[in-house]
């Protein structure tokens, strides 16, 4: 019992810690998007509105991936176990 | 755990957790919304709908719509490149619509055109200005609002002229980078100036160019407009809603 749970906390952190740059490089690729003439480029010129918005769109992603990323590792670590 | 991992793993929830309250702070949902006074129809077949809104429509209308579902909303954009990917589309649609859009008004539109015609319209989109038809597709996987600008016919003529030349040019962008302030600034209040480039705009700030002779909402620059800002205007006047329960219409 006790193992599990250290393997379980051991996910959660390994997850909260790669989710850093997971989430930072998703936000600086998808705020620099910028669309026109059925193209889609990226703009990575480093203003003041550019690290605002790259802020922003971190601390909405940093949790709704956390989530995400750790159900999906939850459901396919139960599933490995009850196959082994 | 050996070593630091005990402390950092307490210093990453604490980052967790500051993430969560911040976005809530910043993107929470709105419950404002104004009572339209229009006559229900009940509900009406796809067909009807889409007749009573192309008789009604007149060049220079706006055209506001929201998916009716996550079906209905990929059976329409799977033929697109960027949504093939179905993990990548249900979080894409959930945090699209639950964050952003949710956090401007409590109908949550999520686009918006001109109506230029000839059952023709005009919008912002990721890829650019594009041009699209109002069809039966349109109609059956979206809940609409119409609005009709309270504006002169040369005002009119003078959006849609712009919109044909910025779809010949494409010399305006749409930028996510502007999007996220732009509702951030809306849902939260803010009014300060985070000198966004005037040709980068989203779908609601492309309308308020095409009409930049008069103003959505007269405290704010055209760059800053959001959809809610276009529904809400006193400005102009709704004249057909579909909803789930049916259509509403002012005769």
């Amino acid at each position: 019992m006790k193992g599990k749970k250290t393997n379980i906390i051991k996910l959660i952190y390994k997850i909260l810690y790669y989710n850093i740059f997971l989430s930072l490089i998703v936000a600086i690729i998808s705020i620099a998007g910028e669309g026109t003439n059925n193209f889609l480029y990226f703009n990575f010129t480093i203003t003041s509105s550019f690290i605002l918005a790259v802020f922003l769109a971190f601390i909405i992603l940093y949790p709704s991936l956390f989530f995400l990323i750790y159900t999906i590792a939850y459901i396919i670590f139960k599933i490995r176990d009850k196959v082994i | 755990m050996i070593g630091k991992e005990p402390t950092n793993f307490m210093k990453l929830l604490f980052l967790l957790f500051i993430t969560l309250l911040l976005t809530f702070i910043f993107f929470y949902p709105k419950f404002e919304f104004e009572e339209e006074e229009l006559t229900f129809l009940g509900p009406l077949s796809t067909e009807e709908t889409k007749n009573l809104i192309l008789d009604n429509l007149e060049e220079g209308d706006i055209i506001l719509n929201r998916p009716q579902s996550f079906s209905s909303y990929y059976m329409q954009n799977k033929q697109q490149k960027l949504f093939k990917n179905i993990f990548f589309f249900f979080s894409y649609y959930n945090l699209f619509d639950k964050i952003f859009i949710r956090s401007m008004g409590e109908e949550g539109y999520w686009h918006i055109y001109i109506y230029k015609g000839n059952n023709t319209i005009h919008s912002l989109s990721l890829l650019g200005v594009e041009e699209g038809k109002i069809d039966n597709d349109f109609v059956e996987n979206n809940y609409l609002k119409i609005l009709k600008v309270n504006t002169t016919k040369e005002n009119k003529i003078k959006a849609i002229e712009r919109s044909n030349y910025y779809f010949e040019s494409q010399e305006i962008y749409y930028s996510l980078k502007n999007g996220l302030i732009i509702v951030f600034a809306k849902s939260t209040g803010a009014n300060y100036i985070f000198h966004l480039d005037k040709q980068k705009l989203v779908c609601s700030s492309y309308i308020a160019l095409l009409y930049k002779d008069i103003s959505f909402n007269l405290k704010k620059d055209y760059t800053y407009i959001t959809p809610t800002d276009i529904e809400n205007s006193d400005v102009v006047d709704t004249i057909i809603i579909t909803k789930k329960e049916g259509v509403y219409y002012e005769r």
